[in-house]
């Protein structure tokens, strides 16, 4: 049985929707951690060339093939090129789903950080789990490192993904009703912390420091490589996602013009949270102890803190969007998912959810274990936390660029790319032609292959990730971790693959 | 491998007790360039200590330079060389942390580059975000039928 597939209740409702799965901890979280992790400016320069140069482009592509066949990923490009194309289908919605299970993680901890915000994240406090003594950190770094120490998150992770299932229960609508309210809240956050934060001491400095671009270290290909990924996570490319979404556009949609809007208004508000967060970061100093992405965990609740009055309820406010920025996106993850094998099994909906619901909540548990395994802090501390950045590693540094590699060369050389254009350019205002298929056939592949090829030959030469990480007892976590994500990514989508299909028919006509 | 300088010395700063020996700067926020004196404060006398500095600590473009030995007046002359956020620590003879502090380096200058990627890449977006949304507003509500497997 197949089931009614929804749609979208206007073209402002999808490019919303489109831009909360964009717009979410990506922007906030991995946008400012990345920026950091690279340089600033020297990262800046290389992020703004990946959105030109692949962001658009592939993100035209995606909406384009999911509307054409109005099938997820897996499914479109088994409809577009046969049986080879699927298995990168399914890599993609694989590697997604490993995303998303360490996404809900940090979700979790953020929904730790919401509870906290109503009063003890802004107390000074001891972190017995590391040793450390009251005033040692930072009130909101005591806090996190303490709450990420108990099994409190546990019990935030099962919390995070029944509301995920719950939104996505209904499909499209109830997507679309939750970030009509919440995407424009946002912004007005962020704004408010602009504001707070270029008026603040060595504020404006910051910002500087983000766009000033820094040609000494620009040569670096890790540096290229961060921002690229960076581009296919904060546009949810490579996941699956905008094909899913764009599966319930109408016929008659122009995928150029939603491309365009939904990356800029992605990357303006990446634009103004690096803003918010890199004057916050100037103006205390902070320099992000453990892995950079629990930063924000740190600079923002420093720079509330800061805040004349109201801390409190500023605080709990910027959580509250911060947690729905994050649902908004995960929400998008998980049904990317749930689509793909809906369309590939015809399964009801209900059960497809429950089976992703468990999976999908025994791999989060793993990246909130609470078990101390790093006393001194040298890299991520838990258990869980060190398991997140290893895996972030491969599923978000080489995943994402890897599936966007196949797709340009599924959609390039495999599927006649001349008849997606074709439809594309139906409703299109800005015609598609023969340079924009040199780019998609030659110029992109080139790039992104060349970013891993250098980037795997310095993995190769300087030992693969984490093997020089404290991990405490529990040596080879880092083989550990690249295996289970080539396990669960690539043998997965074999897997899915020769599984028999159930639901042959297709929407491309 | 400059991750590993810095965990290590994270490492030695946790494994310290608290200590006596604080670190201090004239300026709140040093300037790449001008030269800023660091003050250590009850240092031991018997114990001779180094200062070090790392650029950007916990990024892909951390540097570490020795600023250099700490006098028994405890006052130590440094010219930071980059902008951003550093970690100042002082260190005994076997490498041992004794005190670190966290500052924000400050440009010479406003940055013009900066300024102008700022502006190029804000003009850029939102103005591209304003025109395309406006278009998708003019553009209208799409066909009603909605799309139906079956």
């Amino acid at each position: 049985m197949t089931e009614a597939r929804g749609s979208w209740g206007s073209k402002l409702g999808f490019i919303l929707a489109a831009s909360g799965s964009a717009i979410g901890l990506g922007n906030i979280v991995f946008f400012s951690s990345n920026a950091y992790k690279y340089g600033g400016g020297a990262f800046y320069v290389p992020y703004l060339v990946a959105l030109f140069l692949i962001g658009m482009p592939v993100m035209i592509l995606e909406l384009g093939a999911g509307r054409f066949t109005r099938r997820s990923m897996p499914n479109a490009l088994y409809q577009l090129a046969g049986k080879r194309a699927e298995v990168a289908g399914w890599f993609g919605a694989l590697n997604a789903s490993v995303i998303t299970m360490y996404y809900i993680a940090i979700l979790a901890w953020i929904f730790g950080m919401w509870v906290g915000s109503v009063g003890a994240l802004w107390q000074a406090s001891p972190v017995a789990a590391f040793g450390l003594q009251s005033g040692e950190l930072s009130n909101s770094m005591s806090y996190f490192f303490n709450m990420i120490s108990s099994a409190r998150p546990l019990i935030f992770v099962g919390l995070i993904w029944a509301a995920n299932i719950l939104i996505i229960i209904k499909g499209a609508k109830s997507i679309e009703a939750v970030v009509k309210v919440f995407v424009p809240l946002m912004w007005v956050m962020m704004i408010v912390l602009i504001i707070r934060g270029i008026t603040l001491p060595g504020g404006l400095e910051g910002i500087f420091f983000l766009f000033t671009p820094d040609f000494s270290v620009m040569g670096d290909v890790g540096i290229w490589k961060g921002a690229f990924s960076q581009m296919f996570f904060t546009l949810s490319l490579g996941f699956g996602i905008m094909m899913a979404y764009a599966s319930y556009l109408p016929r008659k949609n122009d995928d150029v013009l939603s491309a365009t809007t939904i990356s800029f208004l992605n990357c303006s508000f990446e634009y103004i949270a690096g803003l918010a967060i890199f004057s916050l970061l100037f103006a205390f100093a902070i320099a992000p102890k453990a892995s950079s992405v629990s930063m924000i965990f740190f600079v923002v609740p420093e720079g509330i803190a800061e805040f004349p009055a109201f801390v409190g309820i500023f605080g709990f406010l910027f959580f509250t969007l911060l947690l729905m920025a994050g649902l908004t996106s995960s929400v998008s993850l998980v049904e990317s998912v749930v689509l793909s094998v809906i369309d590939k099994f015809a399964l009801p909906r209900y059960k497809v959810l429950v089976g992703v619901f468990l999976v999908g909540l025994a791999g989060s548990v793993l990246f909130v274990l609470p078990e101390v395994i790093d006393p001194g802090l040298n890299d991520d501390g838990t258990l869980g936390f060190t398991l997140l950045d290893l895996f972030d590693h491969w599923a978000f540094g080489y995943g994402l660029l890897i599936c966007g590699l196949l797709e340009l060369i599924i959609l390039g050389w495999l599927y006649d790319i001349d008849a997606l254009l074709a439809f594309i350019n139906e409703n299109s205002r800005v015609k598609l032609g023969a340079k924009f298929k040199f780019l998609v056939r030659y110029i992109l592949p080139l790039v992104i292959l060349s970013i891993l090829v250098l980037s795997a030959a310095d993995e190769i030469s300087g030992g693969l990730y984490g093997s020089a990480m404290e991990t405490g007892n529990y040596t080879g976590l880092h083989l550990l971790a690249f295996a289970g994500w080539i396990a669960f990514s690539f043998g997965g989508a074999v897997l899915f693959t020769v599984l028999k299909r159930r639901d042959e028919g297709g929407g491309a006509s | 491998m400059k991750r590993l300088v810095f965990a290590a010395v994270l490492l030695l700063a946790m494994a310290m007790p608290c200590s006596a020996v604080e670190l201090s700067f004239e300026d709140d926020f040093p300037i790449v360039g001008r030269t800023e004196t660091v003050t250590v404060k009850e240092a031991e006398t018997d114990v001779s200590l180094h200062l070090w500095v790392i650029y950007s600590p916990n990024s892909e473009t951390s540097t570490e330079e020795e600023i250099g030995f700490i006098p028994t007046t405890g006052e130590v002359a440094w010219t930071p060389s980059r902008s951003g956020i550093a970690t100042v620590t002082a260190r005994g003879d076997d490498g041992g942390v004794v005190a670190s502090e966290n500052v924000a380096i400050l440009f010479a200058q406003t940055p013009v580059a900066g300024v102008m990627v700022m502006l190029f890449a804000g003009v850029l977006l939102f103005g591209g975000a304003g025109y395309s949304l406006r278009r998708v507003l003019k553009s209208g509500v799409p066909e009603v039928a909605p799309l139906i497997d079956t």
